[in-house]
Formats: C-alpha cells, sequence, structure tokens
C-alpha cells in the first residue's frame, strides 16, 4: 500500500482551471500538498484524515492552518525571489 | 414578445476606464514591499518597472477616477465591443422565479472571454514603451491565448510559461497560442534557473502554477527588452476591463431598466471588476444595487454531515453556506468566514467587500456544473466553467425573489464560453466531478491501510 489511495480522485482545479487528480494536488509543491487540498477535496472524501494520516503533524499545521498568502504577496515573493537568483548568478 | 438582446454602435465603445479607487469611500491601503514590510517606495516602484513598463506601473497607481483609452485600442477593441447583452428568457421561464435576467456576452472576443479587454492595453503600453518580448504564464490556457492575440496584434513577441500537466492535457488553448504566433513552453523548462532546479530535483514534474510564474518572471527580468504581464489581481486589469460595466449600463438603460442585482464570478477578480465596478460607483453615490461576486468554494459544509446537508435541494443549487470548520481538531483559515481573507482575489474587490459593497457568495462545482448545463440547454451557449459561478449565483438570487415573492431584475457577466473547455463537462457529465463513491467502510480501509506509513514532511 502506499500513499495513492485516492490518486484518481479529481476536480477542477480553480487556479489552473482545468481537471486535475488528488494525485498531483498531494505533491505540487515540492512533494507536498497544495494548500487548498483540503479545501478542495473536503467533498470528495476525507481528505483532512488522509493528510493527518501521512503528514507529519508540524507539516500538516504549517500547510493548511497558515493563513494563505494573498495572491499578489505570492507574486511579489515571487520577483524578489527571481531578482535574487538572478543577482546570484551574476 | 420581448428583445433578445441589445446590441450597441461602435461609437458607444466607451473611451475611458473607470477606476473605482477614486471613489471608495476608505481609501485602500497600499501595498506592501515584501522585502521591507512598508508600502512601496521609490526604489520599489523602480523595481516594479524591471517587471512591468513605467506607463503600466504608473497606471497601477493611479487615482484618477477616468483613464483614456488609446485610439490604437479602441480600434482594436471594435473587433468584438461593444459586446452584446442578452435577456436570458429561456433561463427565465426555466427557474418560473419573478426575475428578468440579462447578461454580458463577453464569449464574443477572438480568444472567448473576457481577458482580451486587459491583454490588449497591456500589449499596447509594453509598445509604446519600448518592449519587443512579453513573457507570462498560464495554466489552462484563458490567459495565455488572449495575451498571445494581443501581442500579435503589436507585433510583441509572446513567450507563454504553461503548467507542464495542463500543456499535455490541453491542446486546444496551446494550439491558438501558437497559431497567433506566441511560444508556448511546457513548465517547468531548462531555460530558467528557477525551471532547472525543479527539474534538477524531480525531471517528471508536472509542473504548477507557481513554478510557471517563477519561468516568467525570471525571463523578464533578465532582459531589458521583455516585460512580464499578469492578466488578474492588478489595479490596472481590474480598470481596463471596466468597459464590461459601461457598456452594460448603457444597454440596460436603453431597454429602460436598471439592475436590482449584478453578479460575476470572481476568481482573480477581472471580469466581476469588469461589470460590477461602474455599478459599485452608482452604488457609493447611493443607489441601491446588491452585487455579488460568485466564487468557488470547497469548504462549504460540516465535515461529516450527511451529503443532503451539504446542499438546500437535491439539484446543489443553492449557494454554500460561508462559515464552517473542517472538523474535528482543525480549524481553517477564514477564507469565506469572518475575517473574508480573499487569498486569491484582487485587493480592489477584497477592498469592495471589506467596504460591505460587494456579497461574496460561494458555490461548489458541482452546483456550478449544473448551472452551466441548465443555462447551456435554455440559452444555446455553453458556459465557461468560470462562468458557471456566476449562474450559480444568478439561480440562487431567482429563487430568493421566488421565495421572498419579489419582482428583481438580475444583471451578470457571461464572461467566456465553454467551447475550449469540453473536457470539464465531459469530467462533469461522465461523473467524474462528482462524490468519491466508495463505501465509507472502503475508504476507512484505505485509511487505515496507509496509517502505518512513515510521515511526510
Amino acid at each position: 500500500m502506499s500513499y495513492d489511495v485516492f490518486d484518481h480522485v479529481e476536480l477542477r482545479c480553480p487556479q489552473l482551471g482545468g481537471e486535475v487528480t488528488f494525485g498531483y494536488c498531494r505533491t505540487v509543491d515540492d512533494g507536498l500538498p497544495c494548500p487548498r487540498a483540503l479545501l478542495c477535496f473536503e467533498l470528495k472524501f476525507p481528505v483532512e484524515q488522509y493528510f493527518e494520516t501521512v503528514l507529519k503533524r508540524e507539516t500538516f499545521i504549517r500547510i493548511f492552518t497558515n493563513p494563505p498568502r494573498t495572491r499578489l504577496e505570492r507574486f511579489m515573493d515571487t520577483v524578489t525571489e527571481a531578482a535574487q537568483r538572478l543577482q546570484e548568478k551574476k | 414578445m420581448a428583445q433578445k438582446k441589445v446590441f450597441l454602435g461602435e461609437e458607444f465603445l466607451p473611451k475611458q476606464w473607470y477606476n473605482l479607487n477614486a471613489d471608495f469611500p476608505t481609501p485602500m491601503p497600499p501595498p506592501l514591499n515584501p522585502a521591507t514590510g512598508q508600502p512601496p517606495d521609490d526604489s520599489f516602484v523602480e523595481h516594479m518597472g524591471n517587471i512591468f513598463p513605467m506607463n503600466l506601473v504608473e497606471q497601477e497607481m493611479t487615482g484618477e477616477r477616468w483613464v483614456d483609452i488609446p485610439e490604437e485600442v479602441l480600434g482594436i477593441y471594435k473587433i468584438w465591443r461593444p459586446s452584446p447583452l442578452y435577456r436570458a428568457d429561456g433561463l427565465e421561464k426555466m427557474l418560473d422565479a419573478p426575475v428578468k435576467i440579462y447578461f454580458k456576452n463577453e464569449g464574443v472576443s477572438p480568444p472567448g472571454s473576457h481577458k482580451p479587454n486587459t491583454a490588449v492595453p497591456q500589449a499596447y503600453y509594453n509598445k509604446v514603451f519600448g518592449i519587443n518580448r512579453i513573457t507570462t504564464e498560464t495554466g489552462a490556457g484563458q490567459w495565455g491565448s488572449a495575451l498571445s492575440f494581443a501581442c500579435q496584434l503589436f507585433d510583441i513577441e509572446c513567450h507563454v510559461y504553461m503548467v507542464k500537466v495542463s500543456f499535455q492535457q490541453k491542446p486546444y488553448r496551446r494550439l491558438m497560442m501558437m497559431t497567433w504566433g506566441a511560444d508556448c513552453v511546457a513548465s517547468p523548462t531548462d531555460t530558467t534557473e528557477a525551471g532547472r532546479k525543479v527539474l534538477a530535483e524531480n525531471p517528471d514534474s508536472p509542473g504548477s502554477l507557481g513554478i510557471a510564474i517563477s519561468e516568467a518572471v525570471e525571463m523578464a527580468l533578465a532582459r531589458d527588452d521583455t516585460r512580464y504581464s499578469l492578466g488578474s489581481v492588478l489595479n490596472h486589469v481590474m480598470l481596463h476591463q471596466t468597459v464590461i460595466g459601461q457598456e452594460a449600463k448603457l444597454q440596460m438603460d436603453a431597454l429602460g431598466e436598471y439592475p436590482d442585482v449584478v453578479i460575476g464570478c470572481a476568481g482573480g477578480g477581472s471580469n466581476f471588476a469588469g461589470l460590477a465596478f461602474p455599478f459599485i460607483a452608482d452604488k457609493i453615490a447611493g443607489k441601491e444595487v446588491q452585487v455579488i461576486a460568485a466564487e468557488p468554494t470547497s469548504c462549504p459544509t460540516m465535515t461529516k454531515g450527511p451529503y443532503a446537508y451539504d446542499f438546500g435541494d437535491n439539484n446543489h443549487m443553492t449557494p454554500l453556506l460561508p462559515m464552517h470548520t473542517l472538523g474535528h481538531n482543525f480549524v481553517p483559515a477564514p477564507i469565506h468566514a469572518g475575517g473574508l481573507r480573499y487569498h486569491g482575489m484582487a485587493p480592489m474587490v477584497s477592498h469592495a467587500v471589506t467596504q460591505g459593497l460587494v456579497e461574496p457568495q460561494a458555490f461548489d462545482q458541482i452546483a456550478t456544473f449544473n448551472a452551466g448545463v441548465s443555462f447551456a440547454r435554455t440559452e444555446g451557449f455553453i458556459p465557461a466553467p468560470e462562468t458557471n459561478h456566476a449562474i450559480a449565483a444568478v439561480i440562487a438570487a431567482a429563487e430568493q425573489a421566488k421565495q421572498e415573492g419579489k419582482e428583481k431584475t438580475i444583471l451578470f457577466n457571461w464572461s467566456g464560453h465553454g467551447l475550449v473547455d469540453l473536457a470539464a463537462y465531459d469530467a462533469f457529465l461522465s461523473g467524474n466531478l462528482t462524490r468519491y463513491e466508495l463505501p465509507q467502510e472502503e475508504i476507512e480501509r484505505a485509511l487505515e491501510a496507509i496509517k502505518d506509513l512513515p510521515k511526510i514532511g
């Protein structure tokens, strides 16, 4: 048995604008779940129980209980990080 | 027989965009520089000028109520604008409620959605600023196709990072982009530091919107002749979309109507803002109009409640309640509750909500697809899946009017057609978007089977 027991469950991702499976959402962020995954899959299966089972407690809390960054905040973070990457490259 | 649609002549195409920022009763808080946590200073503005052309940065921060639309942009808007306003009398008949329903059809643009309303001016402002190349990211391709179309018209290179999982699954918008001359690549790529880092760790990475944004931004920063373009969230995007609401006001006026309820779907907020902001201006000036932002939700219910408890009716048409917990020992971030933190939405839309000018409502995707199918079967047009949220809100508003015995005029933004999104309808119609149907004991067995696996994180 592996972590993929619900991987085939599908929904329409409100961020991507297309259908994705839970298998994508549970690993999309460097192998960790999308912060929206609990909300998105709540109607599909006991997703909270699933993540409580497979994630370390501190990881669960870090991903799902922190207030999500706004889209603009995330964008600004991305800009800052990209600028830093390019600076380091130089 | 009631008039079915209203066309406006090209002479009625709005000549200015409307900036709601000028009329908010309480000004919007400024965005904070993430590096300092402080409001933007000159260096921050300069920083942003490396991402966007400075003329758009200035527009982003303008407090002017009206901004002139350049002649070159108007000339291209005329390809599909003014867009028609329709009366949805077929849907009215189906609902049998005391309502008149009108919708602004933004699906008539070449890419099939409202998105070119901002893609065209963004391409134009980049061009006059001397930019030769624009980068962006796209998920399933709605924004990427709109920007590709706009860039082609201004002879600008367009480089689109499309999330790989969508790139592989959704060929049609990718082909639209390529037809309009854009370079559309599957993200992550090996052309950026961000992409290379991801591929080094996972060569089979299916990508994510975050990675695609990182690649597009990095590419924009790396070249002086290149800038980045964003199709939602930012103030200037909201500004450009307000041609929708301005036209709708003229069209409603031509019918002798004014809406009691204005509805738009709100993901990043731009199509909602486009229709609603000119009406919110009226609301601020004292007019009575209810403005509803319909957004997707997935957090609608008491976690362990029976399915029938999730919805007000068997067709899943009613709005889902906005305040919930996710059960036993977990309290979610208040996305729909109390503090109304709209993490995906444009700051201007969020501010309008906190000012009490906009009422958010959340709808589950089953309810939205049911609404979209009802619309297609009564009005003919197949809506984009995002547009279905607005239709679900319309149906809920009509049901409410019926219960209250009140006559209402409802106006909503039909933000795009769904002809390139039929895979989504396939997923819905074939039952793949419905609840996981395994019996409870099998779910429990699955959870039991994984409980001793090493914990991740």
